[in-house]
């Protein structure tokens, strides 16, 4: 799955399913998280992304998630706001979710597998497992 | 950001750039950004080693390739969390799963030092 923003390239190459976006600094998970934010004030609708400044309780993220017809939720610093009942419906809605967390106690609850972001150069950025 | 060994090393090791000035740095493409673009990795580093001990620096913040350079952070406060913290022999201290050696570094657990 690709998409442009600006002269960015974007690839999202992992399966479908529930990723978590390793615990390194400076791998670029900010950098995607705006480039999808970006990408959605172009009006695209297939990525999402959602943060914790963003400040709404689960039930209106799960309502506003719910409405969405997407392919690829990116839940930023999801261990900010962690409710499961939110990932549940991001899986039902979307075909990747990606979630970064700060740390991994919640990895055994999400059950998310680990993907890596990968800058390959300046105008390209890309989700894949090893 | 200061025109410091130790922040140089922040650029290079988490950045994989080089410091400009105080103000910007090269990111690893060469592309001269300013310094709010820094990871939160690199800001945690580089505020901890100025800090006089007044603030408290949360590890689960830290990206993992910024533990050691924490570790000289000498008048930072850091909190841990327990279940990340593991204590070995000769001084050696394992978080989230990886050893460290905490010469540099005095650890506090519920009041008392270890």
């Amino acid at each position: 799955m690709q998409f442009k923003a600006g002269d960015v390239m974007v690839g999202i190459n992992v399966e479908d399913g529930i990723y978590t976006l390793g615990f390194s600094g400076a791998s670029g998970k900010t950098y995607l998280r705006k480039l999808i934010c970006s990408y959605e004030a172009e009006g695209h609708e297939d990525m999402v992304e959602f943060t914790y400044d963003k400040k709404v309780s689960s039930d209106e993220l799960i309502n506003k998630i719910s409405k969405l017809n997407t392919k690829v939720i990116l839940l930023d610093r999801f261990d900010l706001y962690f409710d499961k009942k939110v990932l549940d419906v991001c899986s039902k809605v979307s075909r990747i979710t990606l979630i970064d967390l700060k740390s991994d106690s919640l990895l055994i609850t999400t059950k998310a597998k680990l993907a890596y972001v990968v800058r390959d150069n300046e105008n390209s950025i890309e989700v894949r497992t090893w | 950001m200061k025109n410091t060994d130790f922040d140089r090393k922040v650029i290079e090791k988490i950045e994989q750039g080089k410091y400009q000035d105080e103000e910007t740095y090269v990111d690893r493409f060469g592309r001269g950004l300013y310094c709010d673009c820094l990871s939160t990795t690199s800001k945690i580093l580089i505020l901890a080693k100025q800090d006089d001990g007044s603030h408290v620096f949360m590890v689960d913040e830290l990206g993992s390739n910024g533990f050691d350079l924490l570790l000289e952070c000498e008048n930072a406060s850091v909190y841990i969390e327990n279940r990340l913290l593991e204590f070995g022999v000769d001084g050696e201290v394992m978080v989230n799963n990886e050893v460290y050696d905490t010469d540099d570094a005095v650890i506090v657990m519920a009041g008392g030092e270890v």
